[in-house]
C-alpha cells in the first residue's frame, strides 16, 4: 500500500498504526520487501523504517481468517492516507 | 573542614535535604552502575512504570490538542516492548542499567539517521526517554517542579533566571558548580533571600536527598548537618547617628521585591529592573501592557525616589521578542543600552510607559537611566530622549570603564550616575562574570576596583553629579562601609539586604566610613582589603 500522509510512516501516523496492527490478535509485518520485515505492533520499529510519503510498503498479516486480515488492511490504509 | 566550596551569597546558616537538579548526572549514573543484575531489571520496569504515569498524567493535563497528540505519540514509543527488551537483553548479556538503557537508545537512535530531519529528530525524543529513564531508574523526579513541602537544597551545575523564578518557599538554599559572585544565580538568590554557595566546580560528590548545610558566611558546603551559630552583625552594638549619610536603597525587579523593600524602610528604589519582567515575552507588550506592568510594582514600592532602568537585556540575557542572535562573546556585544539603539521602538514606548506610570503616581519621584553607557555621545543621546519623553531626573549607569574619563564633560541634562559594580568589574578587569575560573578577578573588594570608584566619585563631585551605586557590592555590610567612604551617595541593595543596608544608615559615621575607605584602598590586595576592613569594624575578631 502506498504511504500518502504527508511526514510520511512518522511519530503520530506510527502511533495510530501500531495500534491497529497491536488489535489484530496476530502478528502483523511491515517492510519494504518480503526479507527486511518489522513487527508493526512496534512503533519504534516502524520508525526506524524511515518511510517516507509516496512510498510503498509491504504489510504481511499472519492469519488464515482473510476477512479479519481484510479488516485490518483497512484501518492500516486509513490511517497513512493523506 | 568544609567539603566543597565557593562564594557564597548571603549570611545565614541553612540545612537541607539535597535535590539534584541536572538530567544529565555523573552520580546517578555512577549509582546505578553497580546495581546486580536483577536489582538492574527491577529497577528498570519501576523507570518504565514512573516514566508511563508521568506521560499520562502530561497527556491529562495538557489543553493543547497538539500537544497532547505530541505526547501520546512520545508515550506509545517508549511504551514499545521493543525497547525494553532490547534494554533487556543487554542487561542479560551484563551491562550495567545505565549502559543497557545508552545502548538500546544509541541502538534505535542510529537506525534512525540518514533519511530526512523529520527521523532525526525522534532522535531527541528518544534521547529524552534515556534521560528520564535514568532518573526515573534513580527514583528522581524528571520535570522542574520545586517542592511545596520539607526543606531543600537545590544542587544543579547552573540555574537558569526562568528556573531560578519557579523556586519555591521549601527550597531553603541553593549549591551550584558554575558561577561566581555576580553569575545571575548569585543575583537571583540574594534577592529572593536564599543562601547560596556558587561556583563550587565538582558538585558530583553530592548524592540525592543527602542532608546538606550551606555557610555562605565561609563559602561552605558540609555533607550532613553541621551546626553553625548565626552570630549577630557588628552594626547591633553600634549607637545610632543623628545625621544619615547616605541613602538606603533597594533594587526591585518584581511585585515580590517591591514588596520585601517597602518591608525594610528603605527610602527608595536605585534600581528598577525592567528585562526579568519580560523574559518569557515572545512578543512585544504594548505601551498599555508595560504601563500596567510598572504601575503594579511600583505601587508596592516605598514611597519616594524610584530610578528606572531601561531594557538591560542581551543575548547572555535574552528576551525572545527582542529576537537577538546568538554571538561569540555576548559580554561584548549588543547588550544594555546597545539593545535599545538597535530596538528604537520599543526603546521609545519604554519611555512613553514610564512616564505614563510616572504621571499617573505623582507621589513617586520617577527618574530613569540606561545601563552600559561607553560614550559622551550615547549619554547625550540617551538624555535629549529622556528629557524629551518629559522625565525631569537623568541618569547614566558607569559599567564601562570609557564613560568615567568623559564625567566631567556629561551634558548638564544628567544629574546623577549609578555604578553598576558587577559589570564595571568584568570589563575592568576583563573577566567574564558566568566564567568561575575568573571569579577571584570579580571580587568586589579588589582595589582597582575601589579606586576607579574613587576616581568615579572625585570627579562627579566637580559637575554636583549624585552618585549610587546599585551593583551587587553594596549587599556587602562591610563593603558598603568603604563604598560611602569614597564618597558615594546611596546604596542600592538586593532585596534581601536591604534591611542591612538600612541598619547600617542608621549607625554609619563619615569618619568610620573615611577610615574604612582608606583601609580597603592602601591594601594589596582584595582579601588584604576585606580582612583589613573587618578588623576595623569588628575588632573582636
Amino acid at each position: 500500500m502506498e504511504v500518502k500522509v504527508a511526514v510520511g510512516l512518522h511519530a503520530r501516523p506510527a502511533a495510530q498504526f501500531s495500534e491497529i496492527a497491536k488489535k489484530a490478535g496476530y502478528p502483523v509485518k511491515v517492510g519494504r520487501s518480503v526479507d527486511n520485515l518489522v513487527s508493526a505492533a512496534s512503533p519504534l520499529r516502524l520508525l526506524t523504517l524511515k518511510v517516507q510519503q509516496g512510498e510503498m510498503i509491504l504489510v504481511v498479516c499472519e492469519t488464515l481468517d482473510e476477512t479479519s486480515a481484510k479488516e485490518v488492511l483497512d484501518n492500516l490504509e486509513s490511517c497513512i492516507k493523506d | 573542614m568544609a567539603d566543597l566550596t565557593g562564594y557564597g551569597v548571603g549570611n545565614d546558616a541553612v540545612f537541607g535535604q539535597a535535590l539534584i537538579l541536572n538530567g544529565e548526572n555523573s552520580a546517578l549514573v555512577t549509582s546505578l552502575k553497580t546495581l546486580s543484575k536483577d536489582e538492574s531489571i527491577c529497577r528498570l520496569k519501576i523507570a518504565f512504570d514512573v516514566v508511563e504515569s508521568d506521560y499520562k498524567v502530561a497527556i491529562e493535563d495538557s489543553k493543547d490538542s497538539t500537544l497532547k497528540d505530541i505526547l501520546s505519540a512520545q508515550l506509545s514509543l517508549i511504551t514499545d516492548p521493543e525497547l525494553a527488551e532490547a534494554i533487556l537483553a543487554s542487561i542479560e548479556l551484563g551491562k550495567s542499567l545505565p549502559d543497557a538503557i545508552e545502548s538500546a537508545i544509541q541502538e534505535f537512535s542510529s537506525l534512525l539517521l540518514g533519511a530526512s530531519a523529520e527521523f532525526e529528530e525522534r532522535i531527541a525524543d528518544l534521547k529524552e526517554f534515556e534521560t528520564r529513564l535514568i532518573e526515573a531508574a534513580a527514583g528522581q523526579s524528571s520535570n522542574v517542579n520545586f517542592p511545596i513541602d520539607g526543606e531543600w537544597i537545590v544542587v544543579s551545575n547552573d540555574l537558569s533566571p526562568l528556573i531560578t523564578s519557579r523556586i519555591t518557599p521549601a527550597v531553603k538554599g541553593v549549591v551550584t558548580r558554575d558561577g561566581g559572585p555576580t553569575s545571575h544565580t548569585a543575583i537571583v538568590c540574594r534577592q529572593l533571600k536564599i543562601p547560596a554557595i556558587v561556583g563550587c566546580g565538582d558538585i558530583s560528590k553530592i548524592v540525592n536527598n543527602q542532608i546538606l548545610t550551606l555557610d555562605p558566611a565561609n563559602g561552605a558546603v558540609h555533607l550532613g548537618q553541621v551546626h553553625i551559630k548565626n552570630k549577630a552583625p557588628w552594626w547591633a552594638n553600634l549607637p545610632p547617628q543623628e545625621k544619615i549619610i547616605f541613602r538606603a536603597l533597594g533594587n526591585v525587579g518584581s511585585v515580590a521585591d517591591a514588596l520585601l523593600v517597602s518591608s525594610s524602610q528603605a527610602v527608595g528604589v536605585g534600581l528598577l529592573r525592567t528585562e526579568l519582567l519580560f523574559l518569557d515575552y515572545d512578543y512585544e507588550p504594548s505601551v498599555e501592557e508595560q504601563f500596567s506592568i510598572y504601575s503594579k510594582i511600583v505601587s508596592n514600592c516605598p514611597s519616594g525616589d524610584i530610578v528606572f532602568r531601561t531594557l538591560d537585556a542581551g543575548s547572555d540575557k535574552p528576551i525572545p521578542f527582542l529576537g537577538l542572535s546568538g554571538e561569540e562573546n555576548p559580554a561584548l556585544g549588543v547588550r544594555g543600552q546597545r539593545v535599545s539603539w538597535v530596538n528604537p521602538k520599543f526603546f521609545e514606548n519604554q519611555l512613553h510607559a514610564i512616564r505614563r506610570v510616572a504621571t499617573s503616581s505623582p507621589e513617586f519621584q520617577i527618574s530613569l537611566m540606561a545601563p552600559m553607557i561607553s560614550t559622551l555621545e550615547e549619554a547625550t543621546r540617551f538624555s535629549s530622549s529622556a528629557l524629551e519623553a518629559g522625565f525631569k531626573s537623568v541618569g547614566i549607569m558607569i559599567e564601562v570603564p570609557s564613560i568615567v574619563e568623559e564625567i566631567t564633560k556629561l551634558p548638564d541634562s544628567i544629574n546623577f550616575l549609578s555604578i553598576g559594580t558587577n559589570d564595571l568589574s568584568q570589563y575592568l578587569f576583563a573577566a567574564d562574570r558566568q566564567n568561575s575560573a575568573v571569579a577571584h578577578l570579580l571580587d568586589p573588594w579588589q582595589p582597582a576596583l575601589l579606586q576607579t570608584i574613587s576616581r568615579i566619585c572625585k570627579l562627579s563631585k566637580s559637575r554636583e553629579l549624585k552618585v549610587g551605586v546599585c551593583g551587587e557590592a553594596a549587599s556587602d555590610p562591610l563593603l558598603a562601609v568603604v563604598l560611602v567612604g569614597l564618597g558615594v551617595d546611596s546604596l542600592s541593595a538586593g532585596a534581601g539586604s536591604v534591611a542591612d543596608l538600612v541598619a547600617i544608615s542608621q549607625i554609619l559615621d563619615q569618619n568610620l566610613a573615611e577610615s574604612a575607605a582608606f583601609l580597603a584602598l592602601a591594601a594589596g590586595s582584595a582579601s588584604e582589603a576585606r580582612s583589613a576592613v573587618r578588623n576595623l569594624l569588628t575588632p573582636s575578631k
